[in-house]
């Protein structure tokens, strides 16, 4: 098939402006980093406080080569993706359950939205005399932060469930859980899935949150110690590391999200 | 010719926190084996209602209801496919809940997949269809049970006009082919009079039977044709008067 002079020029136009995004992207990045190192090095800005891009580099080269860069972020990446399948499987049973009785639905509804607006790091330092000053407590901590907003949202997600769609299982005279895994649940597949990806970005505050209050090892502890130690390489360091991850986390999630929906448009 | 269902003095009353709601009086009437019969009357005055107690979708608060050979489908309002099922799926979705979807039933719904041409599309989704097709697969999806009656509560109010008379056409040739009975609900009266052979009058709510009125065109055709009858204006009229429409 042959392209017409418009198409093509429509086309040429689209990617040309998607060139330009990736460009000055690219230019602001460089441009940030290149400004941060020269006035690093020419005391511009105190390089103690501020720290530098070669400085935050070098840092990270010198964690690895102790071994410990790599033990910090198995550990976080471990704690994460464990509060993570936690959650979301708690989440979802949680959820079906509130949908199958709406009576407790009802009872436990002011208590969850409660819950779910206090601000859960409050409970840090309670939750450290409950469970004790280890890999428990970041879990606990995790899921306080992401298991009511996966229940909340899956569960909003089964009673989205078309009433079309509903009466049609009820013609059927299909049982309870026949509905349950004929229609609602893969009518809410989207919501599910959606809501993945807002609960990796809870649990990975969680956890940090976590590392922060107890923990000898893991991103959030590297942050800490740097702070503690006055050394701002280390802390630079670990906020890079986080970002990176939290980044690669996410894009795993919307990867999946994007694989579960294909064929659907 | 036998009666395949009969009602006798049928009731329903609603329960509501501002109290009891009586949404039908009393309805009594009976459907021939073969029959295509519309209910007709004011909105919201229950004609829905008693679609769900046939069906066995909500429970009558009195009277009887007498079926010789009670299996009944019964077809929405919207065609609500699941968009993630393949037409053939969605199609044998009810064998499948009821755990009937052996070799044979599914040979017997590919076969009207393909009498109503809709044997390509067994593999597509939902959404690559008109919204006729969609209706036609949603139809499907009711005789794969083998119904002796069918229920069709409104269902082409979701179509604009012109699927409607298309779908209207369609639905009616593919009842008669496979020789069900029907009974549907709908607010159009020209739909109502092209269709059936008797059309039932209901009352305001709480509605009784008004009127049971035996439609005979000339032309005794499909739906599209009937349209064209010259009794088509009078029978228009008489329904017309006895629905009492008062804005």
């Amino acid at each position: 098939m042959s392209m017409s002079k418009e198409q093509k020029q429509f086309i040429r136009k689209k990617r040309n402006q998607k060139i330009l995004v990736v460009f000055i992207q690219l230019f602001l990045v460089i441009f940030f980093l290149g400004m941060w190192e020269y006035s690093a090095n020419k005391k511009i800005i105190n390089p103690f406080i501020f720290s530098s891009p070669s400085r935050i580099l070098e840092c990270i080269v010198t964690t690895y080569q102790s071994g410990d860069l790599i033990l910090h972020i198995f550990t976080t990446f471990y704690e994460t993706i464990l509060a993570f399948v936690i959650g979301i499987s708690l989440g979802f049973i949680i959820a079906i359950i509130l949908y199958e009785f709406p009576l407790i639905a009802k009872i436990v509804e002011p208590f969850l939205t409660m819950l779910n607006s206090l601000p859960k790091v409050a409970l840090g330092p309670m939750i450290i005399i409950w469970t004790g000053a280890n890999t428990k407590s970041i879990i606990v901590m995790a899921l306080l932060i992401n298991l009511i907003v996966s229940i909340l949202n899956i569960y909003n997600g089964f009673l989205g469930t078309d009433a079309n769609r509903l009466k049609l299982m009820k013609t059927f005279q299909t049982s309870k859980s026949q509905t349950l895994f004929y229609l609602v649940i893969p009518s809410s597949k989207n919501t599910i899935v959606s809501s993945l990806k807002l609960n990796i970005s809870m649990t990975l505050i969680g956890v940090i949150m976590g590392e922060f209050l107890v923990s000898k090892k893991g991103i959030g502890y590297l942050i800490i110690y740097g702070t503690q130690v006055f050394n701002l390489n280390i802390v630079m360091s670990g906020i890079l590391i986080l970002v990176v991850m939290s980044f690669l986390l996410y894009e795993c999630v919307s990867l999946f999200e994007k694989k579960v929906n294909h064929h659907k448009k | 010719m036998n009666n395949i269902l009969t009602l006798q003095n049928i009731r329903k009353i609603y329960h509501t926190n501002s109290g009891e709601i009586e949404a039908v009086k009393d309805i009594s009437f009976s459907i021939k084996q073969g029959e295509f019969v519309s209910i007709i009357g004011p909105s919201g005055c229950g004609k829905s209602t008693i679609l769900s107690i046939l069906s066995g979708l909500e429970k009558e608060s009195g009277g009887n209801i007498a079926c010789e050979n009670c299996s009944i489908g019964y077809m929405l309002q919207t065609d609500a496919l699941f968009p993630w099922l393949t037409i053939l799926d969605n199609a044998i979705l009810g064998l499948k809940i009821k755990k009937q979807d052996t070799e044979e039933n599914v040979r017997y719904v590919r076969s009207l997949l393909k009498t109503y041409g809709l044997e390509d599309f067994e593999k597509k989704y939902p959404n690559e269809l008109s919204g006729g097709m969609k209706q036609r697969v949603a139809l499907i999806r009711t005789l794969a049970l083998k119904p002796d009656i069918l229920l069709l509560d409104e269902p082409f109010s979701a179509l604009d006009y012109q699927s409607r008379l298309a779908v209207s056409d369609d639905v009616f040739q593919i009842i008669k082919k496979e020789k069900k009975t029907a009974i549907m609900v709908t607010h159009d009266l020209s739909e109502a009079i092209s269709m059936s052979s008797r059309v039932i009058v209901l009352s305001k709510r709480p509605c009784t039977v008004k009127h049971i009125y035996d439609i005979k065109l000339s032309t005794n055709a499909n739906p599209i044709e009937n349209r064209k009858a010259k009794e088509f204006a009078s029978y228009y009229d008489l329904l017309w008067k006895d629905l009492d429409v008062n804005v």
